[in-house]
């Protein structure tokens, strides 16, 4: 369980490295982004890479940090190829991903 | 590398051939000394001092290898890996001998 | 070499890469099946896929496989006792006798059920996972010594490979996420790298561990330098639990097991145990050896216990609390091996490995179509360049081709023929090297797409072969929530989906080339000089 929270949290974080990148956004979104969004991505992107990185390490410290390589090629992987063959499905995940760790959190704080 | 291809001479083959040579069999030969000398200056046991520098012996290898094909002079190569690897050997049986 | 660091590291990534390629494609698809070693060996005995996870206690169990060993092989000079795990649900009681001098002892195994503590009837013979684990560092039909040799040069070119791929590739992360699948080589590039930097840590860390595993063999040095014997003496030092414990003549009435399993599950109550191996258990030396597990603590040798048979009592234990240089090395085969991994990591692992797959064969697939770019109209491409595109098409099409016909094999063989598990590996390597000579005449992208749809169909009928030779199928898979072998089948389905869409990508591909070549060329040269 904690394990998917942190899964999801890395995949949260690369998405937002992604979209931080003019051209991705600009093909996700279809407006070229200004200075402040990509700053908040990057920035919002290396905080969460950080905690996914705790909630691992949380866990155990070897064996989290094993997985935690896994979760960044799995991430990556996904967003590259949802970058490529279905781009417009990257824009709903924009709303999809915040509502869906916040689920998961609440899921986990409760068991 | 256009002008290599259209070049393959003789001495050119030759001055790879003895720069792999240089980086597989010199790199082998720095590295087992140099992890030798390691194993013996390391201030664990004797397991430990093995082991430690047989993890180690590796990155000492691919670095040797990375500059080996670094380096623009290939005699440069040879000669630094000669006298490198014979120091290190010397010092190796000085302390072997002193223990 | 070249007039720049960048210059001679593109040179070196090239040429390094390329020379081991195909040896490297080898061991890296092995090894990647092999984190689903156990899980291979379950799929290849049907027998054991009716059998349930152990509901009795691991002592219980223990004494079973005791009891039967006791009745089997009273004079066996070992017994081996291997516990269940959530990978193989079975009870391994193995035992051997002593051979005249020079022979190996062989081992004769069997399987108990954990829960009515029989026998499994219907067992086939097939060494399952363990041929793709040993293929991975053996090579099979290869001197076990020159193979390891030859794998440890492999890895080390890996390595260099990656070092100086990491140099030339600047921009790893600005261009990360950039996969452009129409674009010709470019496309292959994109894969190339995006294989390589998305798993790039479990690359660099499998090469380099994989080295580690090997590492005595290849830098015997500082034990050689420490100890008067050499590697030996220090084996005796780092693995007291190996040491040869010899036979005494006396006979051994009544072994004392319950008094030493007795003093162990009192001192150490929460300690799972791996095995269990006797030795010489008929005689007054014998000695019980208990293996305890390591769950997912990233260590490679079990801690160790050692009991006299005669009296129960404990004689010494090791690695309850490693030393820090035993933590390291311990630590990097662990890592290596995969085998802390629960069925989470254990697929991403899985999925890790495959990048690492895919990074090796679109290099060496780029290699040859930049060679092929680069040759005028009218001449005719070099011997070198027929041969890099030979192996790779019967490496990295022939691979999955004879696995899956490893698979069919262990499925259609009868039950009952001598040296059955000898000839499921010859129909793997029968089927590798006819997709190698037929690659050899046939290296067209044609005959590229027809590998790939011969794949697909191997592998799309494979869950249909399974369902017609076993007792179960997905369906039923899915509703006992056998989750493993219901994974054999998805990922079967899945392979060949993959093969599928190569395919008709494929086939797109070169219709496009035909119609567009003759216009295309001048401007595809312009733009490279």
């Amino acid at each position: 369980m904690i394990y998917s929270l942190a899964t999801l949290l890395c995949f949260s974080a690369f998405y937002g490295f992604a979209m931080a990148k003019t051209a991705h956004y600009k093909s996700v979104f279809g407006v070229r982004p200004n200075q402040t969004i990509t700053q908040r991505f990057s920035y919002g992107a290396w905080i969460i890479i950080l905690l996914s990185f705790i909630v691992n390490l949380s866990q155990a410290i070897g064996y989290g940090s094993l997985i935690f390589c896994g979760q960044m090629a799995l991430s990556v992987l996904v967003i590259s190829l949802l970058m490529t063959y279905k781009t417009h499905w990257l824009r709903s995940l924009f709303y999809l991903l915040p509502a869906l760790t916040s689920l998961l959190t609440i899921l986990t704080i409760i068991s | 590398m256009s002008q290599a291809d259209n070049a393959l001479t003789f001495q050119y083959r030759l001055s790879v051939a003895s720069r792999f040579c240089a980086a597989i069999l010199g790199g082998y030969f720095f590295t087992a000394y140099c992890i030798s000398l390691l194993s013996l200056l390391l201030p664990t046991s004797k397991v430990d001092a093995v082991l430690y520098s047989v993890c180690l012996s590796i990155l000492i290898y691919s670095c040797v290898f990375i500059a080996a094909f670094a380096a623009r002079s290939l005699i440069k190569v040879w000669v630094a890996l000669i006298i490198s690897t014979g120091v290190i050997a010397l010092i190796t049986n000085f302390v072997q001998g002193s223990i | 070499m070249k007039d720049t660091f960048f210059r001679s590291m593109t040179w070196l990534h090239t040429w390094v890469g390329l020379l081991l390629c195909w040896l490297l494609f080898l061991i890296f698809f092995a090894g990647t099946i092999s984190f689903f070693r156990h899980e291979i060996s379950l799929w290849n005995q049907p027998a054991v896929h009716k059998i349930e996870q152990p509901k009795v206690e691991q002592a219980t169990l223990i004494n079973t496989g005791l009891d039967y060993l006791q009745n089997k092989a009273p004079d066996a000079n070992r017994w081996w006792i291997g516990l269940p795990s959530p990978r193989q649900p079975e009870v391994h009681v193995s035992h051997r006798h002593s051979q005249p001098d020079g022979q190996r002892d062989k081992w004769i195994d069997e399987q108990l059920d954990p829960n009515t503590l029989n026998p499994i009837e219907g067992m086939v013979e097939t060494r399952g996972g363990n041929f793709f684990y040993r293929l991975h560092f053996d090579l099979h039909y290869m001197d076990r010594k020159l193979a390891r040799w030859l794998v440890c040069f492999a890895s080390l070119f890996m390595l260099i490979a990656l070092i100086s791929g990491i140099v030339i590739h600047k921009r790893i992360f600005k261009d990360l996420f950039q996969f452009r699948p129409q674009k010709g080589v470019r496309a292959w590039l994109d894969a190339h790298n995006l294989s390589s930097v998305l798993a790039l840590p479990f690359h660099l860390m499998i090469t380099y561990t994989g080295l580690v595993t090997l590492i005595f063999m290849l830098f015997p040095d500082p034990a050689n330098t420490l100890y008067e014997d050499g590697v030996k003496g220090f084996r005796a030092d780092f693995y007291p639990e190996r040491q040869r414990i010899e036979k005494s003549e006396q006979a051994l009435n009544s072994p004392a097991f319950d008094a030493a399993f007795a003093h162990f599950h009192q001192n150490w109550p929460d300690q799972k145990i791996k095995r269990v191996i006797v030795d010489h258990p008929s005689s007054i030396s014998a000695t019980i050896k208990i293996y305890g597990d390591n769950g997912t603590l990233i260590r490679d040798e079990y801690p160790y216990w050692q009991y006299s048979a005669a009296s129960g009592e404990l004689i010494k234990t090791a690695r309850l609390d490693p030393s820090g240089g035993e933590v390291l090395y311990g630590g990097m085969i662990a890592v290596h091996s995969g085998r802390l991994a629960h069925p989470g990591l254990r697929w991403l692992y899985f999925i890790c490995g495959i990048a690492g797959c895919i990074m090796i064969a679109t290099g060496c697939i780029m290699w040859a179509k930049r060679i092929r770019e680069r040759l005028k109209p009218n001449q005719s491409p070099s011997f070198g360049l027929k041969l890099v595109e030979a192996l790779n098409l019967g490496t990295i099409m022939g691979l999955p081709l004879a696995t899956a016909g490893f698979f069919y094999a262990n499925r259609l063989l009868p039950a009952d023929i001598a040296g059955r598990a000898d000839k499921e590996i010859l129909a793997f390597f029968l089927i590798w090297l006819v997709s190698a000579v037929v690659a050899g005449l046939w290296r067209a992208k044609r005959a590229w797409q027809g590998f790939a749809y011969l794949n697909a169909i191997v592998w799309l009928l494979l869950p249909i072969c399974n369902a017609l030779t076993t007792n179960g199928n997905l369906v039923t898979y899915l509703m006992d929530s056998k989750w493993i072998l219901a994974s054999f089948d998805l990922v079967f389905l899945a392979t060949a989906a993959v093969f599928f869409f190569q395919g008709n990508k494929l086939g797109l591909k070169a219709n496009q080339v035909k119609s567009t070549n003759r216009q295309k060329r001048p401007a595809g040269k312009e733009q490279k000089a």
